[in-house]
Parts: structure tokens; C-alpha cells; sequence
């Protein structure tokens, strides 16, 4: 599966971003991490990418600053920081969106927890939560960046992997068909139906037949609201 | 003569003139009217020329009553008269026709040559022929004449030059008069004064009455010298009394008295009340021979004052003469009677205040001795002889009414003829009677009259008049004052007002002395029982208090004879205490018979006071010691100690019986007697109780001194025997034959039973009584006793004997018996036997006690050596030698040992003996055969015991051993470690019983051994566990290496051969995607394989997220289905989050790996600080420690942390691994260094 969809985010986002990179800078980011090499690597990244880095931080307090002075569009930052090396990053994330609401943030981590999602998620729409190996995949991450600066919620899949793949002895998702649980673990990504059309290859129509299937079969609300929906199905699929 | 006369004529008028002067001079001076008559005389004598040589006279006279003219002056010396002589009135005088006519008068001589007679011869004799009289007025009134006589005729104008000399010597004799008046005035006056002066002075009366007299009679002096002035009291009589004269009477003597007569002024003026005269006339015309006294007298005239005193006819003063007395005397004489009046008046109330004086002064002097609170008797003569002076009667007597009708003179002055103490039957009538009757005052005034012989008597003996006046006391005609006169005078009015002012005394004093006596008699009362009551608090001994008390009752109560008794027996009493009025006591025994009908026996019987007023007649014959010591009449209270009856205490008087309060005031007496026997009883109770319990305490103190029991069955003996008291105390122990082993045997005095021998008690005897009841019992009749105890007894002497028994720990051990020789023993004694029978039990059971404790601090010294051993960790079979030496030490046999309970090939339990071996035939092993010991505590875990009736008959190898060893009794008891039946522990005796309490004892070592073998264990169990740990450590190092070699370093090599072949040989376009693609996942997936390695290591989501979290990421990821119910409060330490982790890691790699489960139950909650984790499948089960199953470890881990870990997989019913973990922190010290944080 992830195979499937890695693939397929890497099309999708070589044709959507490769034009968009020459013009305007898609954002202003700023960047926080401890570790020097990995910012320089992902600040390279970001700016060959079309994002303006305007700052780079290596603890949450520097990070504050910058924040509150560059007032950007977007922040990137590790979960685990000076100085405890705990959660920082989900503080800082947490009083990032407080201060500027408006603001996106992705925390990085080396694991995916998912107390540590639910947490992020619930500070609104434009977060994401996702594994640090995830940025070697460099037209992924950038995609999910673009993503998130749009307004989705967005949830690493090797955790949502790991929630579907969760054995239950009366499992509700065998309810589901196969492609019913693709289309869902791709709706506890944070994927719109029309991203998800966009993975699976089928029109945008057929999504949503799918998406109102599963819905109807796990007894799920349906919510016009991608973010909320995501949270929706996390908690499900945490909770069954 | 005639020149002379001429020439004189010729200055006649200048003469006249200068006479006329020369006598106003004279007049003026005052000189006094005899030399002015004289003077006058003269002049006139010259003016008129007379001649010397003839008796021609000029003459001053005074017309005096009669009718006389008194010749006051005179020219010259005739012998028709000097001055003072008086001439009659003749018609031929010519003074006679002044007087008749107040106008001068002339007689001519021719008138008198031819008168006859002897006056006209006189008058010729003397030459007298002519006279011219002229008047000479005074004050109006014609007053004489003054006389001019010669022998020829005299000038006509002599009347009117005479007239101007009678006019001076009118105004000389005018001033004389006056001054006369004014001398007689002023003399009055100062006869007043004298007489006020004595008045004020407050002289007595009669010293008054003779000076008032006698100034009257001097101031009247001059109207008739010889007057009589009298002062006379009118009596009731009437009667005048007189009381005071001028001139003492030769016949009448001051106080004479005399019946009224009209001829008396005094008579007249008590009739009249007013002034009165008796004339010459009136005596003439009244006649009669008191008419003849009074003229013997010389009382012609008579004038009488009254003399008013207060308002009423005192009395009268009078004046008595021969001649009549002037007008004015009436109201002069007033002047006297006034003074008189206001003289007698104050003597009166000075009379009277002397008199009240006098009585308030004998009322005090009775009221004093009343105060003083003198006897009554002495107050009652002092009384009547009070009122005997102040009535001034010289009979005067006091008289008591008694309850029975009749009177007793109780004073009396000397002359009363009833002396005191008299009695009068008041049955005739009488003065006493009377005042009795009406309670009032009453007089009889004349005995004569009266029946009775009595009144007869009285009028015998002269009484005349008599008055009394009753006595009253508390409203009750208590008696009565008589007083008596011999004089016909009845007794004055007042008399009875003043008496009863005496009456009333005597009633207080009466009344006082009752209160006196009853107050004194009180007084005495509680003087009396304040001395009783004092010795009563003091605690004096007995006797004295009951001596001291019929002393006190004796005196006081007046009886002739006053005993206290104590009732001994029902017709028995004890004389306590005696007294009799005489001091000397009547020769009986203490001892006596009440005798029935006697007052004793009447208390006795009735409980209450009793009186006998007549002992004789009560007797009625019977002997009656109370009559034999003179008492005719008693009086007794009983004596109540506690509400019981006690004794008697009694009065008795020879004579009358005793009043009746007697009984009342006994018994405050008797109460006080009882108090001090009930004290006196308390005072022996408590020595008595304060002696026992000194015994008991000498006893207590032996026994806890432990002394040897034979010193403390001899104590006991004898204190007992002292205290009690008696006069033997044996103590003996039952044996179980019905007889008694004799331990001690105390005697005052006599023989002694011997101890230490046994002797059948079945008989007449304490010892066997107690053993039939168990309890005391006492004989006091060995007359019939015909065992040996009864009749060694009996021949001892002893009459009666009583026993206790001594219980010693619920069973009846001996008995302890206490025999007297004189009566009975005391009714307490059983009681208080007891008291030391406890204490003898005490002591035998102390003495088991204490070998008990002996016994016990022989264990508990094994014991703690034995724990000793354990502690110190020793070895377990030196331990087990030790207890074993010690378990066979302390029950005393060398059969003792501790065994292991083992399954032997053929699962034969059998008993391995470690330790010392028994001491058999070369084997240490037994199997366990039924009738051992220890096949019972196999069976029921419980210690047991084997005698030797169970294998006698045995066959079999044991069974021969037991025998031949010669046991007789085995006992065993289970070790038990950690909850199984590990072994036994066994003792055996060859000699005698093991006691009952073996099991028990024993069970104290084998917990120890049972503690040793834990101790072992887990210490043992402690080093494999540690050693594994560490072994657990260095594996998981060991994998982790394998791991990153394995994976990590392998993928990491392959990728840089990858990156190495793409720098050697660089490839484009799509090639190079492709392969940096592929390089890429190969990052991705050692990034995959670190980050799983690293949970492996430490699950990071327990750091962030806690164990429920990570619980939860278990479960997601785990292969089997897991159902987590997870409620874990708060915060857990580090360590146990990571144990339980890493059991429910382990728990479910098992329920996948090893398991084949479907189902996974994971449930985790923290309750009350400890975490409960319960990890169950449903696979196979079989799961055991070690074996690959990672258990051990989980073991290893949790019970470091002081938790519990038990897993339960039996073969087909899943594992369940349940873990408990303490989450309490604790100090580091104590968790295992090794171990460490997590």
C-alpha cells in the first residue's frame, strides 16, 4: 500500500508543483530543529522548492521569536527539541496556532504516535504530523506541505498503517471491501476526495460513493469538513 | 395764861403753821405713827395753848372694835390714861359722837357741870368741861378722833383748826397704815416665801405644815397673838385629820383625827368647799359641848381656807381665835392655802413618785433576780417581802395552783401565817379560790361574812381585809400574791393595780424559771450528751462511755438508779454500766435475768421505750432483781446499734414514778450509747479487718517470695490461728481416697494434729463436710463423732471447729480447718477463713505457675538460639541439628528430629530425616506408615501424636524399630514453608507421657524451622535471580548487536555499495531516479529497522506517553487481537511502567509466538498503590518458565521490584500472566543496585 500511494503522490506532486516552483514563492517558512545538519538539508530543500526560508530556529524559544516576528506562512518543526528532548514541538505548535491561528504547522518525528496526532489535530486545520524519515522523499513532503498550506489536516500513513493494520477480533473494517479501505486509510491521511481520486485513480465521483459507503458502514457521521473528518476516522479506527 | 393765849393768838396762826410743819415733817420722815400721835399731841397741846398745870390734854385716839377708842398719843402724862388705855363710849365723850356721827363734836361744860354719873365726875374731877373732838379719816374711813379738853370752853373755831391736825395725822396714820400694810404685806410676803421655799425645797409635809402654821399664826400675830393657825386633811371618813398646827395642842396631837362637826370651820369648809367663819355668835347659837371645847379653847372665831389639791378638797387651813379676825384674813390666808396646796401636791407626787419610786425600785430588784435568773423560790420571797413593804402590809403570801385543785404557798413573809410549802385544798371560799376562779384581781374586805372555816380562821387570826391579784403565766391563772391587813382600814384601792405590777414579775419570773429550768434542764440535757458525745468521739473504750452515760442520766433525770444493759440472749442481759443516786451499787452479778413484766424484758420485747410506774404490782411476785434494788417506778429506752436490737437503758425511782418526758430524753441518751457501740463495733471490725489483713499480707508476701511451701502452710496456720482467733488451724490436702494428708497444724496452746499423715476423713469432721459441699462448713457438735478425725478432736478438747476449702485452679486441692475450745467458732470465721484459703491456693498455683515458667524460659532460651542460627544464616542442616538438639533437650529424650517430606521413586512419601539422626539403625529415611505421627500430619497438615498402642501389634520394619526402641509416645508437627507442607518436625519419649502441651511447643520450633528453610530458600531463590537478571542484561545486549549487525549494519553496507556503484559508474536520466530511488527506500528501511530496534530497546512512547499509551501501541501492533482495558491514575515510577511493558510485550510475542492464540485480554488498573496488569490468552497454555518463553526474566524483573508475578497456563486453557507491581516510590537503597533504574 504505501508503495502504492508513495508512488502515486510522487506523479501527482511532480505535476502539480513542477510549474508552480518557478513563480512566486509558494510560502514564508520558518524552520526548527536541533540537529543543524538536518535544517540545513530541509532548509535547501524547501528554498530549491520555491519556499522563502525566513528563518531557522534550533530550540522552541528561538522559534517563538522568529515566529512572532516573521509571522510566516508555515513552520516546520521537530518535535523533540531543547530543551527537554520531549514535546516541545507540539508546545510550540500548540502556541503557534494559539498566538497566529493562522499560521501551518508540520511537527516531524522520529516516531508517529497517536496520542501525539490527535493532540496536533485538535489545534485545527493546516497541521500535519509526520515521520522525520519521510522527508527523503522529497516531492512527497513537499506535496504534503502544499497540502497542509491549503488547509488540510494531515496524518503520516505509516500511522495510519499501523491503526488499520490493528487486528481486532470482530474488526468493523471487515465490513469494508479493499477499496473501501484504501479510500479510508486515505481519509485518515487528511486527503480530500478529490486527493484521494487523485492516488487511486478514479474520478472524484467515485470517492465520494466510497466515502459515503464507508461512512454508512461504520456508522460514521458524514462531515463536509475534511478535517474534521480526518480526526473522525482516526478516532475510530484508534477506538474499535 | 390769856396774854399768853393773846399773844400767842397773836401769832397763833405762824405757831399752827410751823406745828402744822413741824408734825408734816415728821409725817414725810415717816416716822412712825406713835412718836407722830405723839408729836401731834404736843403741837396741838401748845397750838391750843394749854395749860401744863391743869390736865387739859389734846389727845390722838383710835376707834377700836367694841366700840373703845384707844388712846395713841397724848400731850402729856394724866392718869385718865397712857397711851394704850382704851375708854368706853359715853354720851358726855366727845370722841363717842365723832364715832357715831364722823363729824367733829364738842361737849360744853355746862352739858358736863350738870351731868350725873361717874364719867361726868370724872370728866369734872379732872377739869375736862370742854371737849372738841375732831374725826380723823383714813382712807375714807373713820378712823379715830383726836381730842382737845380743857376746862374752859375752847374757841369755836377749834374743830376747824383741830381739823387741819387730824387731817395730818389722818395722812400720818394713812402712811403708817400703808406702810403698815406694807410691813404686814411684806411680811406676808416673806411668810410666803419662807413657806414656798420649804415647799420648793420639797420638805416633807409635815416640817411644811408646822412652818406654814406657824408663819400663818405670825403673820395674823397682830390681830391676836395668841391665834391658832391649823392645816387639817380630810380623810375618807370623812374625817379630818390633823396634820399640822402653830401651837402644839396639849390634847390633840399632830395627827389626831376627828369626826366633822358644824362647829368646825374646817367642817364647814370640807362641806362647802370654800372659805368659811365660825363666829362667837355661831357658837353661841350652835351650843353644845363642842361648842364648850371650842370656847376652852379660846377658838371664838374661827376662818378656814380650803386647801385644794389638784382639783380636790384636800383639805383646810384655819385660823383660830379668841377674837375676831378682820375681813381680809379669808384672802390671805388663800395666799397660804395655795402654797399649802402646791406643797402637798408635790409632796403628793412626790410622795407618790417616792412611793412609785419605791415600787419601781422593789420591781427591779425582783426583775434583777428574775434576770439573774435567781431560783424561783428565792424570787418569790423577795416578792412578797417587796410588796409587803410597799403596801406596807405586813402578810403577805404567794401561792401556786396545782394541777390538782389545791394551792401551794411557795412565799410568804414572816407573819403569813401559811409558812411556804403549805397547801390549801381551795374548797372553801378564799381569796384563792376566787382569784383563781376569775383569773382576776379580787379583795374581800371583810372576812366576817364569809363561810368556811377558813374565812373564820382568817378573821380569828385578825385578818381584816385581804387583796389578790392572780399570776399569770403562758395565759394560765398560774398563782397568786395575797396580801393581808390586820387593819379595820381596808386595804387602800390601788393596792391591786401596784400588786399586780408585782404579779406580773413573778409570772415572767415564773415563766422564766420554767424556761430557766426547762432551759437549764436542756442546757443540762445537752451538757450532758455533749460530754457522752465527746467521749463517743474520741473512741474512749466501751465501758468508760457507758459509766460516763449512766452517771450523766443519773444526774440528770434525778432517778434514784440508772442502768445500761446489753441484751445477751432473750431473757438475758449484761449490765454494761450502773449508777444509783446513792454511790454505792447493789451487790448483783453483771449478768441478770430479765424477769417478764420487767421493763427489760417489756424493751425487749417491744423495741420501744417502756415505762413501769408501778414495779410491785408488775412483778406480780416474780423475782425481779429490779425490785430488789429499792425501784418502784422505772423508765427504759432501748439501745439500737445498726438497726438492732442491742440493749437497754433504763431510770428507776424509789419513789414517784419518773415525769413523763423521761422516755424523750432517754433516748437522746440511748442514741448516743448506740452511736458509740456501733462506733466502738466499726472500731473493732476494722482492727479486726486491719489485723486480718495485715495476716493476709504477711502471707502474700511469702507466697510471692515463693517461699517453700511448707513455710507457707505453717504461716498460714498460725496467722489464721491469731487472728481468728482459735485454738487450733489445720491444714490438710485431699488425697483421692477420701482421705486427707495433714500439711501443717497450729494450736494456741494444746496438742497439735501431726503432719504429714494421712487420715480418713469420712465422719464428723470440717474436712470431710467441705469435701461432700465443696465448700465451708463447720461442725460444733463432736459429742457424736466416732471417726478418727472427730474423736482426736473431741479428746482434744475442742467443741467446735469450721473448714474452708482451699480451690486450686478449679479443682478442690485440701482444706484448712480452725477449731475452738470454749462454744462455738465465730459465725464470720468461715469468711474469713476464706480469704486465706485464696491466698494458700494462690500460692500452690503460683508454685505451678512457676515451674510453668521455668519450663517456658528453658523454650524460649532454645527458641532464640535456635532463631539465632536462622537469622545468622546459617546453614539449614546445621540448623536443623540444632533444633533437634534442642526439641530432645527440652522434652528430655535423645528421639528427636526435624524431616523433609519427599516423593520417593515410587511415590512413596517418605521422611527424610536431617539433622540428628535418629538414633536406629544406620537409616535416616522412613516411610511414612499410618500409624506414625507423621502420616498424621501428612494427611491433615496438623500436628499429631502416636502412642505406642498404635504399633504394638504392627508389623513391619518401623513398627519393630518403634518397639525395640521402646517408644512410647511420638508426637510430630508440620513445617510448613510459604504455605506447603515441606516436612515434619519429631519428638519421641521412651520414658514417660509427652505432656499435652508438646504439640503446641513444638509448633514454636518448627515455625522456626520453617522460617529457616523460607529464609534459605528465597535467599537462594534471591542469587538465581540476580545471576539470571544479569544473564537476561547481557542477552539482550547480545541480541541488540546481533540485531544492528544483523540489520542495520547490513543494509547500511548494501546502500553504500549501492551509492559507491552509482559514483563509480554514474548513471542519467531515468537510471538515475531509478536507482537513487531505490537508494532511498534502502535509507528508508534502515531507518524503519532503527526505529524498530529502538523500540525494541526502549519503547519511547512510554517516556512520552506513559504506560497506558504504550499499552495501547501494544495492542495496536500486536499480531494476536488484543482487547486493552486500561484505568490507570496518574503518573507511575519509570521502572514499573517499563516492567509491566515489558510483560505485556512478552505476554503477547508468547500469546503469538508460542500460544497460537486468538484472542488476547489485556487489562491494566492501578488500585490503592499498586498496578495490577493481567495479560490472558486463549491459546494452548503449557506455558513454563525458561524454556524460551522469556517468562523467568518477567519473574526476575517484577519481583525486583518488589511485585508479584503468577502465571497460570495449563495445558489447553490459554496462559494468564498477572503481575502486580507496588507503585508507591521507594528509597532507592532498596531496590537492587543491579536492577537499577529504568
Amino acid at each position: 500500500m504505501p508503495g502504492v500511494t508513495g508512488e502515486a503522490r510522487a506523479s501527482e506532486s511532480t505535476s502539480a508543483e513542477g510549474s508552480e516552483a518557478q513563480s512566486a514563492p509558494r510560502a514564508r517558512v520558518v524552520l526548527a530543529d536541533d540537529d543543524v545538519l538536518l535544517r540545513e538539508g530541509l532548509a535547501g530543500l524547501l528554498a530549491r522548492s520555491g519556499f522563502e526560508v525566513v528563518g531557522q530556529a534550533g530550540d522552541a524559544v528561538r522559534l517563538m521569536q522568529l515566529v512572532r516576528e516573521f509571522r510566516p506562512e508555515l513552520v516546520v518543526v521537530d518535535i523533540r527539541m531543547p530543551p527537554d528532548h520531549s514535546t516541545e514541538g507540539l508546545e510550540a505548535a500548540s502556541r503557534i496556532r494559539e498566538e497566529l491561528p493562522d499560521t501551518a504547522v508540520v511537527v516531524l518525528s522520529a516516531h508517529v504516535e497517536l496520542e501525539e496526532a490527535t493532540e496536533l489535530l485538535a489545534s485545527g486545520q493546516r497541521v500535519g504530523y509526520l515521520l522525520k524519515s519521510r522527508v527523503t522523499d522529497v516531492d512527497d513532503f513537499i506535496d504534503t506541505l502544499g497540502r497542509v498550506l491549503k488547509g488540510a489536516a494531515v496524518v503520516d500513513p505509516a500511522l495510519v498503517k499501523e491503526l488499520v493494520a490493528a487486528r481486532r477480533t470482530q474488526d468493523p473494517l471487515d465490513a469494508l471491501s479493499a477499496r473501501e479501505r484504501d479510500v479510508l486509510a486515505l481519509m485518515a491521511e487528511g486527503r480530500s476526495n478529490a486527493g484521494i481520486a487523485r492516488q487511486i485513480w478514479v474520478t472524484e465521483g467515485t470517492v465520494e460513493k466510497h466515502v459515503r459507503s464507508i461512512l454508512m458502514k461504520l456508522d460514521l457521521s458524514e462531515t463536509t469538513d475534511d478535517h474534521r473528518r480526518v480526526l473522525a476516522v482516526l478516532a475510530f479506527l484508534e477506538r474499535r | 395764861m390769856m396774854a399768853t393765849g393773846a399773844a400767842v393768838r397773836g401769832s397763833p396762826l405762824a405757831d399752827e403753821q410751823a406745828a402744822l410743819r413741824r408734825v408734816a415733817t415728821l409725817v414725810a420722815q415717816g416716822v412712825p405713827p406713835a412718836e407722830i400721835f405723839a408729836a401731834v399731841s404736843i403741837e396741838v397741846d401748845r397750838v391750843f395753848g394749854l395749860d401744863p398745870a391743869t390736865f387739859d390734854v389734846a389727845v390722838v385716839g383710835r376707834f377700836e372694835p367694841g366700840p373703845e377708842l384707844v388712846i395713841v398719843g397724848i400731850s402729856k402724862s394724866v392718869d385718865i390714861g397712857p397711851v394704850g388705855s382704851r375708854w368706853p363710849p359715853n354720851e358726855l365723850f366727845a370722841p363717842t359722837h365723832v364715832l357715831r356721827t364722823g363729824r367733829p363734836a364738842r361737849i360744853r361744860a355746862d352739858d358736863v357741870v350738870a351731868a350725873s354719873g361717874e364719867v361726868a365726875e370724872l370728866l369734872r374731877d379732872h377739869g375736862y368741861l370742854s371737849q372738841v373732838a375732831s374725826p380723823i379719816v383714813v382712807d375714807g374711813n373713820l378712823w379715830g378722833a383726836m381730842l382737845v379738853t380743857t376746862k374752859s370752853d375752847l374757841p369755836p373755831d377749834t374743830e376747824e383748826r383741830l381739823a387741819q391736825f387730824t387731817e395730818l395725822v389722818a395722812t400720818a396714820i394713812a402712811n403708817a397704815e400703808s406702810h403698815e400694810a406694807l410691813a404686814k404685806l411684806a411680811d406676808e410676803q416673806a411668810a410666803l416665801q419662807r413657806v414656798a421655799t420649804l415647799v420648793a425645797q420639797g420638805v416633807s409635809s409635815g416640817e411644811l405644815f408646822a412652818a406654814v402654821t406657824t408663819e400663818v399664826a405670825h403673820v395674823f400675830s397682830d390681830v391676836d397673838a395668841s391665834l391658832v393657825a391649823t392645816v387639817i386633811r380630810f380623810d375618807p371618813g370623812p374625817e379630818c385629820v390633823l396634820v399640822g398646827g402653830s401651837r402644839p395642842y396639849e390634847r390633840e396631837p399632830l395627827g389626831a383625827r376627828w369626826a366633822p362637826r358644824d362647829l368646825y370651820v374646817s367642817t364647814r369648809v370640807l362641806r362647802s368647799g370654800s372659805s368659811a367663819r365660825v363666829n362667837e355668835a355661831d357658837l353661841d347659837a350652835i351650843g353644845g359641848p363642842v361648842a364648850d371645847v371650842l370656847r376652852l379653847r379660846g377658838f371664838l372665831h374661827q376662818v378656814g381656807c380650803p386647801v385644794v389639791v389638784e382639783g380636790q378638797l384636800w383639805g383646810a387651813m384655819t385660823l383660830n381665835s379668841s377674837r375676831e379676825l378682820p375681813p381680809d384674813t379669808d384672802a390671805r390666808l388663800e395666799k397660804f392655802t395655795e402654797l399649802v396646796a402646791t406643797a402637798i401636791a408635790n409632796a403628793d407626787s412626790r410622795g407618790a413618785l417616792a412611793e412609785l419610786a419605791g415600787e419601781q425600785a422593789a420591781l427591779r430588784r425582783v426583775a434583777t433576780l428574775v434576770a439573774e435568773g435567781a431560783p424561783p423560790d428565792e424570787v418569790f420571797a423577795a416578792v412578797v417581802d417587796e410588796v409587803a413593804r410597799i403596801l406596807g402590809l405586813e402578810r403577805v403570801g404567794m401561792s401556786r395552783y396545782e394541777a390538782d385543785g389545791t394551792a401551794t404557798v411557795i412565799g410568804a413573809t414572816g407573819e403569813h401565817p401559811y409558812p411556804p410549802g403549805s397547801r390549801s385544798a381551795l374548797n372553801e371560799p378564799s381569796l384563792l379560790l376566787h382569784v383563781r376562779k376569775t383569773g382576776r384581781p379580787a379583795r374581800i374586805d371583810d372576812y366576817r361574812p364569809l363561810p368556811g372555816t377558813m374565812a373564820a380562821a382568817a378573821h380569828e387570826a385578825g385578818v381584816r381585809s385581804a387583796i389578790g391579784t392572780p399570776i399569770i403565766v403562758d395565759g394560765r391563772t398560774w398563782g397568786a400574791i395575797i396580801a393581808i391587813s390586820t387593819e379595820p382600814r381596808p386595804i387602800p384601792d390601788r393596792s391591786e393595780l401596784r400588786l399586780a405590777q408585782f404579779t406580773d414579775l413573778v409570772a415572767t419570773a415564773v415563766a422564766n424559771a420554767t424556761a430557766h429550768t426547762d432551759l437549764s434542764a436542756l442546757a443540762d440535757e445537752q451538757t450532758a450528751l455533749r460530754r457522752v458525745a465527746t467521749l463517743v468521739a474520741r473512741g474512749a473504750p466501751a465501758a468508760e462511755i457507758f459509766s460516763a452515760v449512766a452517771e450523766e442520766v443519773g444526774g440528770l433525770l434525778g432517778p434514784d438508779h440508772a442502768v445500761m444493759a446489753r441484751f445477751d440472749g432473750p431473757d438475758v442481759v449484761s449490765i454494761m454500766a450502773e449508777w444509783t443516786s446513792t454511790g454505792d451499787r447493789p451487790r448483783l452479778e453483771n449478768r441478770r435475768p430479765l424477769s417478764a413484766g420487767g421493763i427489760a424484758k417489756l424493751v425487749q420485747d417491744t423495741g420501744r421505750p417502756a415505762r413501769v410506774d408501778d414495779y410491785v404490782s408488775a412483778a406480780r411476785g416474780r423475782q425481779s432483781w429490779v425490785l430488789d434494788s429499792g425501784t418502784r417506778a422505772a423508765v427504759a429506752a432501748p439501745i439500737t446499734v445498726d438497726g438492732r436490737l442491742w440493749g437497754v437503758m433504763g431510770v428507776g425511782s424509789r419513789g414517784a414514778p419518773p415525769p413523763p418526758g423521761t422516755e424523750a430524753r432517754l433516748a437522746s441518751f440511748t442514741e448516743l450509747v448506740a452511736t458509740a457501740i456501733a462506733n466502738t463495733e466499726a472500731r473493732h471490725a476494722l482492727e479486726r479487718a486491719a489485723a486480718q489483713q495485715a495476716a493476709l499480707r504477711r502471707v502474700a508476701t511469702l507466697v510471692a517470695q515463693a517461699a517453700a511451701p511448707q513455710d507457707l502452710f505453717d504461716a498460714v496456720a498460725e496467722e489464721v490461728g491469731r487472728l481468728l482467733p482459735a485454738a487450733n488451724v489445720s491444714m490438710g490436702r485431699y488425697e483421692s481416697d477420701d482421705t486427707v494428708t495433714s500439711m501443717a497444724s497450729w494450736s494456741f496452746d494444746g496438742p497439735t494434729f501431726p503432719v504429714g499423715v494421712r487420715w480418713p476423713i469420712k465422719g464428723t469432721n470440717a474436712a470431710w463436710m467441705v469435701l461432700q459441699t465443696g465448700r465451708s462448713a463447720r461442725v460444733d457438735d463432736f459429742s457424736t463423732a466416732t471417726d478418727p478425725i472427730g474423736v482426736a478432736v473431741r479428746e482434744a478438747g475442742y467443741t467446735s471447729a469450721v473448714g474452708s476449702p482451699i480451690v486450686v485452679e478449679g479443682q478442690l486441692w485440701g482444706v484448712i480447718s480452725a477449731a475452738s475450745t470454749e462454744g462455738r467458732m465465730p459465725p464470720d470465721s468461715e469468711e474469713r477463713l476464706a480469704s486465706f484459703t485464696e491466698l494458700v491456693a494462690t500460692a500452690l498455683a503460683n508454685a505451678e505457675a512457676r515451674a510453668q515458667v521455668e519450663r517456658l524460659a528453658e523454650e524460649q532460651a532454645a527458641l532464640r538460639r535456635v532463631a539465632t542460627l536462622v537469622a545468622g544464616g546459617a546453614e539449614p542442616r546445621e540448623i536443623f541439628s540444632a533444633v533437634s538438639d534442642e526439641v530432645g533437650r527440652l522434652f528430655d529424650t535423645k528421639l528427636a528430629a526435624v524431616g523433609r517430606f519427599e516423593l520417593d521413586a515410587g511415590s512413596v512419601r517418605t521422611f527424610f530425616s536431617l539433622g540428628a539422626p535418629l538414633d536406629l539403625v544406620g537409616t535416616d529415611r522412613w516411610e511414612v506408615v499410618d500409624y506414625l505421627a507423621t502420616a498424621d500430619v501428612l494427611r491433615t497438615g496438623r500436628s499429631a501424636r502416636a502412642e505406642a498402642a498404635r504399633w504394638e501389634s504392627e508389623e513391619g520394619e518401623t513398627a519393630e524399630r518403634l518397639r525395640r526402641l521402646g517408644v512410647i509416645t511420638t508426637v510430630a508437627s508440620p513445617i510448613v514453608v510459604e504455605g506447603e507442607l515441606w516436612g515434619a518436625m519429631l519428638v519421641a519419649s521412651t520414658d514417660a507421657q509427652l505432656p499435652g502441651d508438646t504439640e503446641e511447643r513444638l509448633e514454636r520450633f518448627t515455625e522456626l524451622v520453617a522460617t529457616a528453610i523460607a529464609n534459605a530458600e528465597s535467599s537462594a531463590e534471591l542469587s538465581a535471580s540476580r545471576r539470571r537478571i544479569v544473564a537476561a542484561a547481557d542477552d539482550a545486549r547480545r541480541r541488540i548487536e546481533r540485531d544492528l549487525h544483523d540489520g542495520v549494519q547490513q543494509r547500511l553496507v548494501s546502500l553504500g555499495l549501492e551509492l559507491g556503484v552509482m559514483k563509480a559508474d554514474p548513471p542519467i536520466g531515468d537510471a538515475l531516479k531509478e536507482q537513487l530511488a531505490s537508494a532511498t527506500d534502502d535509507v528508508r528501511s534502515v531507518l524503519d529497522a532503527i526505529v524498530e530496534l529502538a523500540r525494541g530497546i526502549h519503547p519511547a512512547i512510554l517516556s512520552r506517553g506513559g504506560l497506558e499509551a504504550a499499552l495501547k501501541a501494544l495492542a495496536r501492533r500486536s499480531v494476536v487481537p488484543v482487547e486493552l482495558h486500561a484505568e490507570i491514575d496518574g503518573p507511575l515510577p519509570g521502572d514499573v511502567e517499563v516492567a509491566a511493558y515489558y510483560v505485556a510485550a512478552e505476554a503477547l510475542t508468547n500469546a503469538a509466538k508460542h500460544a497460537h492464540a486468538s484472542v488476547a485480554r489485556m487489562d491494566a488498573r492501578t488500585d490503592d498503590g499498586t498496578l495490577t496488569l493481567t495479560v490472558r490468552d486463549d491459546g494452548v497454555g503449557g506455558a513454563k518458565p525458561g524454556g524460551g518463553s522469556g517468562l523467568i526474566g518477567l519473574r526476575d524483573r517484577v519481583e525486583a521490584l518488589g511485585g508479584t508475578i503468577k502465571i497460570t497456563s495449563s495445558a489447553g486453557n490459554g496462559t494468564s500472566i498477572a503481575v502486580t507491581l507496588p507503585i508507591a516510590t521507594e528509597p532507592d537503597g532498596e531496590i537492587d543496585p543491579f536492577l537499577g533504574q529504568p
